[in-house]
């Protein structure tokens, strides 16, 4: 019960900051914008189809529909999303310290650990809502501007899957992307834990993305053997949920590092958390 | 000892026997689809080429003769222009224009099966088109189109009878050979790792030689010569 009162209050906090919504604002913006710029023209892939198969075969009904755009939109799920996430992480523990409100905090008889905790399950509460309503932009608004039809994805090339697994590889597509936002979030928090403002948490965790996302792709001996090592190597894990047939291993593989990666940055978190001088 | 002779003599007659005019092998052909008034079809598609994978595709396919033709799908589906019924317009044309040549006599599954050859245009090209059309069915067994010496287009089916009607295809499989302009679809992949895993993958692959597809069409729910009216046909326009 008294988790529950510190995880709600929690929640009250970070939903009380405008910059909170910014992601919410993004994802209301933007992917209404990406619909409205796939219903007014055909897309690239659809000329490059046409131009290298458009000889031997008929085209029929629409490549363009709600499941496509919306496997497009989770692209969003690289840069994009990681920031917003970070925006809202980095300030969880750091933003306490910047205010002065820990010493009022950590006095009352609640164990750190219980405040840690409720800080922790509040920004990934924070983060789940964020895939959520990526997902109901993306395919709620999307069924409704654009219809249904069949799933159109990358697989070393075009892959047409039918409209039957839609709902099962968008569940899962969606639930990978979590994990891995749950990372970066995890990732904002651990530098939460140890600075004094939420300006360094940001900018740490966007560094750390962006450099382990360019080394994750460099095609280099030396890079490629430590690539299993980074969790950006399994960032794309979601664009797998679409594979035909899925690739359970790597799925499970991706699972398992997400899971430890949180273990570890929100471990070393509370571990510097606890330690944490608030009479200085 | 007369006996023999005339059995050799009757063998040899039949050996000897000259092999039909090609015009006579594509009127078989030609009576079987004659009997098309029109039919649809329920198709199972799968097809796997390089840069483009449809692991099953359900459309329904509409013909009324001579030429009208409707597609439909949930969604999208890539359809071979050949392979629903096999060299129709090749052989059905009324400006038959062909120079067809037998080329022997051979025997599929206890059914005498005619080759033919001719020259006509296959997707846009001058091509060699080889036909193997059993008699007296008419079915077209096997097809192999050819160009530049390439076999770009081979199609093997299997028919049966349906509504004592006519002979329909129940299954064909097609091996394609496609321009290596297919191998661009591969870079229409997302994700950032994937794209420079192809761009290795594209180094040692930079030949200009066609790349292999294949194709599968299952045929089934078969209704022929249902009166399809030409509005059926009108109605929102399917490719």
């Amino acid at each position: 019960m008294m988790m529950l009162s510190l995880i709600r209050n929690e929640v009250f906090k970070i939903f009380s900051y405008y910059r909170t919504y910014l992601s919410y604002l993004f994802i209301v913006l933007l992917v209404p914008l990406i619909f409205w710029g796939f219903s007014i023209g055909g897309s690239t892939v659809e000329r490059q189809l046409t131009h290298a198969m458009g000889d031997q075969f008929l085209m029929v009904g629409k490549l363009v529909n709600a499941y496509t755009v919306s496997y497009f939109v989770m692209n969003f799920l690289w840069v994009h999303i990681p920031f917003l996430i970070a925006l809202v992480g980095g300030d969880v523990l750091a933003g306490e310290e910047a205010a002065g409100t820990y010493r009022v905090y950590l006095t009352r008889p609640v164990s750190r650990l219980k405040i840690f905790n409720a800080k922790a399950i509040a920004t990934l509460i924070y983060t789940l809502t964020v895939i959520l309503c990526l997902a109901f932009m993306s395919l709620g608004v999307g069924a409704v501007w654009m219809g249904l039809g069949d799933l159109i994805v990358f697989q070393d090339g075009i892959l047409v899957l039918p409209a039957s697994t839609a709902f099962v590889r968008f569940s899962l597509a969606y639930g990978l992307s979590f994990l891995n936002m749950a990372v970066v979030a995890s990732l904002a928090i651990f530098f939460s834990s140890m600075v004094k403002n939420a300006i360094g948490p940001v900018i740490g965790t966007m560094a750390i993305i962006i450099v382990f996302l360019a080394v994750s792709t460099l095609p280099l001996d030396f890079f490629v053997s430590i690539r299993p090592y980074f969790f950006t190597t399994y960032f794309d894990s979601w664009a797998k949920a679409f594979f035909d047939p899925i690739p359970w291993d790597i799925l499970w593989q991706a699972t398992w590092v997400a899971l430890l990666h949180i273990g570890l940055l929100l471990g070393g978190s509370y571990f510097i958390f606890r330690r944490k001088d608030i009479l200085s | 000892m007369m006996k023999r002779i005339s059995l050799l003599l009757f063998a040899s007659l039949l050996w000897c026997q000259p092999l039909k005019q090609p015009v006579e092998i594509i009127d078989l052909v030609r009576d079987n689809l004659r009997k098309l008034e029109d039919y649809q079809v329920d198709l199972k598609i799968k097809i796997a080429v390089p840069g483009f994978r449809m692991p099953g595709k359900s459309v329904h396919y509409a013909f009324k003769a001579p030429d009208k033709v409707k597609l439909e799908t949930f969604g999208f589906a890539m359809v071979p222009r050949q392979g629903i019924l096999p060299f129709y317009s090749e052989l059905m044309g009324d400006s038959l224009h062909i120079k067809a040549e037998t080329l022997e006599k051979t025997e599929v599954e206890g059914e005498s099966v005619w080759i033919i050859a001719f020259q006509d245009t296959f997707y846009n090209e001058d091509a060699l088109i080889k036909l193997w059309i059993g008699d007296p069915s008419g079915t077209i067994l096997k097809g192999v189109a050819t160009i530049g010496g390439l076999d770009v287009f081979t199609l093997t089916s299997q028919y049966e009878k349906i509504d004592q009607v006519a002979y329909m295809p129940v299954v064909t499989k097609i091996d394609l050979k496609l321009p290596p302009e297919m191998k661009t679809l591969r870079h229409l992949n997302s994700t950032p790792q994937a794209k420079m895993d192809i761009m290795e993958s594209m180094k040692s692959d930079t030949s200009s030689t066609p790349i292999q597809g294949a194709i599968e069409l299952i045929f089934s729910k078969y209704k022929l010569n249902r009166g399809i009216p030409d509005s059926y046909f009108d109605e929102e326009k399917s490719n």
